[in-house]
């Protein structure tokens, strides 16, 4: 049970969600769009994606207008921010600590 | 097997999350520009406040000033990601402008109308903030 893994967060170590996860750690706040273009996924699997992070109560999803044009926002709660850097940590952790483990 | 395709997996994860962070740095570099055109526009807006103390330099002034501060803000909300800590960094450049903008206003209207001595220094202070800000938004910007 001491295995760095077991620190692994399963809501965010799925691929296309660890990177949604990435790229709004980085910032204060991205559009839907922006967000699908960089994680290079379709507005489905974007959408699907967020509510299974939202529904974890890691992200939080607004909508707006820019002119006369809706828009949705992406942004990491508190919560999700934290479960983000915890899950980081875990992956260094096991970066660091296997290969000296099979060294020996 | 089972923790050497850990090993991949989070070095690799790690590395795509260095990628996207570096992505939405480059991305947010659209504040520095903001920053810029926030400085130079205060710049312009107090030298002709200071320098023309009357109506016409008044109305011209805060016209100037109000055209820039709705075509920034319109540029602001179309940009489609704000790096971390902007809005935080935003307030302090804001809180910061103000107190150098009334400090260089208050004294300069009171006793040194038109006076060039006085306004084109109180210009340059006044669009330090902005300026300062944008310097060190382009430098976080260009972090590996």
């Amino acid at each position: 049970m001491t295995h760095p893994r077991h620190g692994l967060d399963e809501v965010i170590h799925a691929p296309v969600r660890f990177s949604i996860m990435a790229t709004l750690a980085a910032a204060d706040k991205a559009e839907f769009g922006y967000v699908r273009d960089t994680v290079e996924v379709s507005d489905s699997v974007l959408s699907k994606q967020s509510a299974t992070l939202e529904k974890a109560g890691y992200v939080k999803v607004s909508k707006g207008y820019v002119g006369k044009r809706p828009r949705t926002w992406l942004s990491l709660t508190a919560d999700g921010r934290r479960a983000f850097e915890a899950h980081c940590a875990a992956l260094r952790a096991i970066a660091e600590i296997t290969p000296a483990r099979d060294a020996s | 097997m089972h923790r050497e395709d850990d090993t991949m997996d989070a070095a690799t994860a790690l590395e795509r999350a260095g990628e996207l962070k570096a992505t939405v740095r480059r991305r947010s570099r659209w504040m520095v520009r903001y920053q810029l055109a926030y400085g130079a526009s205060t710049f312009v807006s107090v030298l002709l406040l200071g320098l023309f103390p009357n109506a016409a330099g008044f109305t011209i002034s805060i016209a100037f000033w109000l055209a820039a501060v709705v075509l920034l803000s319109v540029y602001a909300q179309r940009q489609p990601v704000a790096h971390r800590g902007l809005g935080h960094s935003h307030a302090i450049m804001i809180g910061s402008w103000t107190l150098v903008y009334f400090a260089v206003l208050f004294p300069g209207v009171n006793w040194f109308r038109g006076d060039l001595a006085w306004w084109l220094p109180g210009s340059f202070a006044v669009a330090v903030p902005p300026l300062l800000m944008a310097y060190l938004t382009a430098r976080r910007a260009a972090r590996p």
